[in-house]
């Protein structure tokens, strides 16, 4: 179960309703993330919450060993395209792991499991139903990466 | 350092540093406590400050404890430092420069807690931790993402950008093998070559087993005073020349690889300007080798322009003694590092070792004429930390 606070749990609400809502500073236009009390550049208290389509680029990965026979795990660190400053830690699907490049698009979906419903990145290209090896084996593994239009 | 008085290392101690040492954390840190006040030659009811680690996944000591454990009649100061535990030595110093205290009592320790390794999932002795490992994202952020191991990315970048190797990170690791056969504190001693280091199993591809420290049970200590009563105590002091530590620009640790040699960086050159010496000037060096990839990072920070470690490594590399000199000269982690002597040191087995050689106290790892050595401590979600001592 995901560990949240009344910092975090209107982003994790916003994740349950598969949106990414990223806060921007009404006054300098500084994205802030993760959610901070007021913007770290000007200090203005004016937040926003924007929702973003997902576009991103990866800016490194690992393959964390995974049980035998279970399907590869790509884990990636996602900058998103539309809020320059803002990176996610998230699972990589829907393309072999051999075929990860540093710098390659990326577009937003969304898995659940038993926990909740989380961000996910795939390829941009990637058949929008729902990409292989998506979940961690578990029964649902809901998947649908691929859903964000990329370059939004 | 400018005519000041310093703060003088004048005793240290460890407790077993082992994978299963059979004892929980609390005795672990009051044997490394008594073992380096011995060593001092400070009564024991001169020690009138205490700090230690305190936080994240360390043993969760406070000093109150030791203080307990030792029996310790009247301290007047205390405080709690975060891991590496560089901090807390700089934090002593400073306690008894000003006076809250004569003789501080700096201890370092860690656990092999249920969190960080199947035998300690299997044993119902040894609890949870108080706190876990939090880089400063909320974990609902992350623990989702597929691997918590920030330092195989950090890695895999740096191989991207820099056209670094395995072969290059294997340096690091078999130098500190190799170092480590001498060293009788360190709990992997078998002789490794490159080879190894190439066949040994990806964790967190591109991090293989041998490019990280390994969860263990151990604690290490010092006692710091100031250099006047320093004298009157039977080891040669070994001073704190300087202290400097950056935070990272961005507490989400995780998520920024290229951001860790940067703050390094910084952190060195904070060191050095407080200091009348250069890098070149020293004569031992202690990367924090938590990862080989920290240790790369720390060297580049040192030495070189970023990305420039791994050709530092080649042309410091001596194929007969399958460890490193650089520029032909300094050898790096003479006691084998983290990736020897286990997690549970986390940077601080580098000030007991970097004591003993100035002390000229290292037996046959002795390095002849040694006088100064820089100790680095931490990346990523941690502080970054810089120490120099001298003989
Ligand atoms: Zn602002």
């Amino acid at each position: 179960m995901a560990r949240i606070n009344h910092d975090t749990v209107e982003l994790w609400q916003g994740w349950q309703r598969r949106e990414l809502r990223v806060d921007r500073c009404k006054d300098c236009g500084t994205w802030v993330f993760p959610p901070r009390p007021f913007c770290p550049g000007c200090w203005s208290d004016a937040l926003v919450g924007t929702v973003l389509a997902g576009a991103g680029r990866l800016v490194s990965y690992s393959l964390p060993r995974v049980a035998p026979g279970s399907p590869p795990v790509v884990s990636g660190v996602v900058a998103l395209t539309e809020a320059p400053g803002v990176r996610l830690l998230t699972r990589i699907v829907g393309i072999e792991p051999e075929r990860v490049t540093l710098g390659m698009p990326l577009a937003l979906g969304w898995w659940e499991d038993a926990g909740g419903v989380y961000p996910q990145f795939g390829p941009v290209d990637a058949n929008p139903a729902r990409p292989p090896g998506a979940a961690d084996g578990t029964a649902g593994g809901a998947a649908d990466g691929g859903a964000g239009k990329a370059g939004a | 350092m400018s005519g000041l008085e310093q703060a003088a290392i004048v005793g240290i101690g460890w407790s077993e540093l082992a994978r299963d040492s059979g004892v929980g954390p609390g005795s672990l840190v009051a044997r490394a406590a008594r073992a380096a006040v011995l060593d001092s030659g400070v009564a024991r009811d001169a020690i009138d400050g205490v700090v230690g680690v305190y936080g994240t996944d360390s043993p969760t000591l406070w000093p109150g404890y030791v203080v307990d454990a030792l029996g310790l009649p009247d301290v007047r100061w205390w405080d709690t430092a975060q891991p590496p535990s560089v901090t807390a030595l700089s934090t002593a110093a400073n306690a008894v420069l000003t006076g809250n205290c004569d003789y501080a009592l700096c201890y370092h320790g860690k656990y092999r807690w249920a969190n960080t390794s199947v035998v300690g999932r299997g044993d119902p002795l040894r609890q949870a931790p108080a706190h876990e490992f939090d880089p400063g994202l909320d974990h609902a952020l992350v623990e989702h993402g597929g691997s918590m191991l920030w330092a195989a990315r950090v890695m895999r970048e740096h191989m991207a950008r820099h056209g670094s190797t395995r072969a290059d990170f294997a340096r690091i690791a078999v130098n500190n093998r190799t170092n480590a056969a001498r060293n009788p504190r360190a709990v992997f001693r078998t002789p490794m070559t490159v080879e190894d280091y190439l066949a040994a199993p990806m964790i967190d591809d591109p991090m293989c087993l041998l490019d990280m420290d390994a969860p263990i049970d151990g604690a290490l200590a010092v006692v710091v005073t100031t250099e006047r009563r320093a004298r009157d105590l039977p080891h040669p002091p070994v001073l704190v020349e300087a202290f400097a530590s950056a935070l990272p620009e961005r507490n989400d640790g995780l998520l920024w690889p290229e951001a860790d040699g940067l703050a390094a960086r910084r952190a060195v050159g904070h060191l050095f300007a407080r200091s009348d010496l250069t890098p070149a000037d020293i004569d031992l060096a202690y990367p924090y080798d938590g990862f080989t990839i920290l240790a790369m990072l720390w060297l580049e920070a040192l030495y070189t322009g970023p990305g420039e470690g791994p050709a530092l490594l080649r042309e410091s590399w001596s194929d007969d003694e399958q460890r490193l000199r650089l520029f032909g000269r300094v050898p790096v982690c003479t006691h084998g590092g983290n990736l020897s002597e286990g997690r549970a040191t986390q940077g601080f087995g580098s000030v007991i070792e970097a004591v003993q050689q100035l002390r000229g106290d290292a037996g046959e790892r002795q390095v002849d004429a040694a006088r100064t050595a820089v100790i680095t401590g931490g990346m990523a979600g941690t502080n970054r930390s810089t120490i120099l001592v001298s003989g």
